[in-house]
């Protein structure tokens, strides 16, 4: 199996970026700056996104490798991480749509790993979507297990994505 | 480590769907009490569904029993590779994650841990139960009371707390369950050759289901110190559950990477505190030979799923479903053969001349079937066996790379199981057993390389002892050898 990566980088300097350090999903600004080579996920800001080319979603890769670099969780709080394709679907509409790609845990909970997600089947209802979706980003959310404690300090760093065509 | 499976590890390699299409069927033919043995396999079931019926449900009972007895071992043998904190320790120190070799790893520890808890029980008729968080959500009740062995006092969950939908929701499995893509579905490959380290590719029944409720139920089962918590055997039996689901019922192929076919596995011990060594393909037989689920409502909702049971699964076995198979010529060798370890021995059998021609030519769907059969269960199974064709000089030092070479076969059935049967039906006699080789590519390659004859094959048996076991003197004797032409 031989995996593809798409150019994420070059891309994403036409297109724009998260920020190193994490992003919320406030909003999408017409940011032209360059792509950062990780994303972070804190416990304070636990969303982040990568710009996603027109290459790689014109070609829709079936499958998406998400790979977490490190995870600094010293109270081994367990939590999960969504994974979604997010789009804008009108001009001027502040909160972006989302198609759930797929989420997973990690164990132990301070353990990194590659995770390996099918991500057709959102590819292909974001090509369905009535209104013409732009600006798509692979946006990653952070979420506890137990959502009734609070959270601890957790911090992961996530590598930019990886998409196979097989 | 070679492959010891039941049959050629050829036969794993397109998965059990291969595998049941080419084997069950002979299988069903050649030893008319293992079919007995596998309709009246023990099932696994919901532990939560046991204790709402019933909560003194014998299962729960010996499961009780069974830990009460491996804990008793830590104090009273703490070096007794049974015992509660010891089994717990082969996961912290051994356990293997985040590759594709999870899934069979835990699926031998599992049946171990079973096959020990019958041992020190006595309950030879019990099957390790499962927690089906997609139907409870919670840690199931028996294991919330404070005076049970079921107990422990480290989860960061109380008896009313739910894990999510998000992990363990029933659209959320289906999905894996329909995922077709071995990696995917179970993990891929570990890229290092170091089982624990990264990097590595986790699948989705493991990082999500999996990962989630480990965390979700927190302190033991939080850590690789899992299993001192009596739900992680419940936790993993779900997950062998799914896994057999997708593979057996819903026919998804696993990998037919060696590297994951031919994995020996070899962390654990046997109901004795033996060692014991398995490949990962072997495992795919177990909940067709060994044990088996009861039907629960992720089984009955995926892709026309069908959970052979009963008179079902006797029909299926007796014919060889899914795919057909026809046979065309036979060739049998009647007669005792006995073999020992360190003391080979061959035999010759007939053949028609030209009657192999079409599948030694390699048509696509013929194969040249190798049955070794009316096999007396040896008394004391340290060894497994290699299958040489045609090669007379072979010993026990031969390699399996070997032109020669065509499989080999190991001895993994339910002993106590065996005699209960022998004891009903008044034997004394060994019970008998077969086994099956795919022989195609070696007499393809025998037949290339131009040392085929044409009316014989030679058949040699080499029994090898297992690693670190006293193996000598151990003898197998069968009575039949049979070399058949099959089309599917």
């Amino acid at each position: 199996m031989t995996p593809v990566v798409h150019g994420l980088l070059v891309w994403a300097l036409l297109i724009g970026g998260a920020r190193p350090g994490g992003q919320g999903p406030e909003g999408y600004q017409d940011q032209r700056e360059a792509a950062p080579p990780r994303v972070m996920l804190t416990n304070d800001r636990p969303s982040g996104y990568f710009p996603i080319d027109q290459q790689t979603l014109a070609s829709a890769p079936p499958i998406l490798v998400v790979r977490i670099t490190s995870v600094v969780n010293p109270d081994r709080t367990p939590f999960q991480v969504f994974v979604y394709l997010s789009y804008q679907s009108r001009a001027g509409q502040s909160e972006p749509e989302r198609i759930l790609i797929g989420n997973f845990g990690f164990y132990p909970p301070d353990h990194p790993s590659a995770f390996l997600l099918r991500a057709s089947t959102a590819f292909r209802k974001l090509k369905t979507t009535s209104s013409r979706p732009t600006d798509v980003r692979l946006l990653l959310e952070m979420r506890r297990i137990h959502e009734a404690k609070p959270w601890t300090p957790v911090e992961v760093t996530v590598a930019p994505p990886e998409w196979r065509d097989q | 480590m070679e492959d010891l499976s039941l049959f050629s590890r050829r036969d794993f390699l397109r998965g059990v769907g291969a595998f049941s299409a080419a084997s069950l069927g002979f299988w069903a033919g050649g030893c008319e009490s293992c079919v007995q043995q596998i309709q009246n396999r023990p099932t696994r079931k919901n532990i939560q569904t046991l204790w709402a019926a019933n909560p003194s449900d014998p299962v729960i009972t010996t499961y009780k029993a069974a830990v009460a007895a491996m804990k008793a071992l830590d104090t009273s043998k703490p070096s007794d590779p049974r015992g509660w904190q010891y089994q717990a320790n082969i996961h912290f120190n051994k356990c293997i994650h985040r590759n594709w070799l999870w899934l069979p790893w835990h699926r031998v520890y599992l049946f171990y841990f079973e096959r020990i808890c019958r041992k020190l029980t006595g309950d030879n008729s019990f099957a390790l139960p499962y927690w089906n968080w997609n139907t409870h959500p919670a840690v199931p009740d028996p294991f919330w009371d404070t005076t049970s062995p079921l107990y422990d006092s480290n989860r960061a969950i109380t008896q009313t707390d739910q894990a999510d939908a998000s992990y363990i929701g029933t659209s959320v499995l289906q999905n894996i369950l329909n995922e077709p893509n071995f990696e995917l579905f179970a993990s891929g490959p570990p890229p290092t050759s170091d089982l624990h380290a990264g990097p590595d590719a986790t699948g989705m029944l493991e990082g999500t289901p999996h990962n989630n409720i480990h965390g979700f139920v927190g302190g033991d089962m939080g850590a690789f110190h899992s299993p001192l918590d009596p739900v992680f055997y419940t936790h993993h039996n779900m997950l062998d559950c799914m896994w057999t689901h997708w593979n057996i019922d819903l026919n998804n192929a696993n990998t037919n990477d060696t590297s994951w076919t031919n994995f020996a596995i070899t962390d654990f011990v046997d109901e004795n505190g033996n060692p014991v060594s398995v490949t990962a393909a072997i495992t795919v037989l177990y909940p067709i030979f060994s044990y088996q689920f009861e039907p629960c409502s992720l089984m009955t909702a995926g892709q026309g799923a069908k959970k052979l049971q009963g008179k079902e699964l006797e029909a299926f076995l007796r014919a060889g479903a899914p795919s057909k198979l026809e046979f065309g010529p036979r060739f049998e060798l009647r007669q005792s053969v006995t073999t020992e370890v360190d003391k080979p021995s061959t035999s010759a059998i007939t053949v028609e001349p030209g009657a192999l021609a079409g599948a030694l030519q390699g048509g696509s769907h013929t194969r040249l079937v190798l049955t070794v059969g009316d096999v007396e269960m040896p008394p004391k199974r340290d060894f497994f066996v290699r299958i040489f064709l045609n090669k007379p000089d072979v010993s026990g030092a031969t390699p399996i790379e070997d032109p020669h070479y065509a499989g080999s076969f190991g001895f993994f059935f339910d002993e106590s199981g065996m005699k209960s049967q022998e004891g009903a039906a008044g034997m004394s006699a060994a019970p008998l057993t077969g086994f099956l080789v795919d022989a195609t590519p070696t007499l393809q390659k025998l037949n290339q390389a131009g040392s085929l004859s044409s009316n014989e094959v030679q058949v040699s048996l080499v029994p090898v002892p297992y690693a670190r076991r006293q193996a000598t003197g151990e003898r197998l004797t069968l009575r039949r050898l049979e070399l058949a032409v099959a089309r599917f």
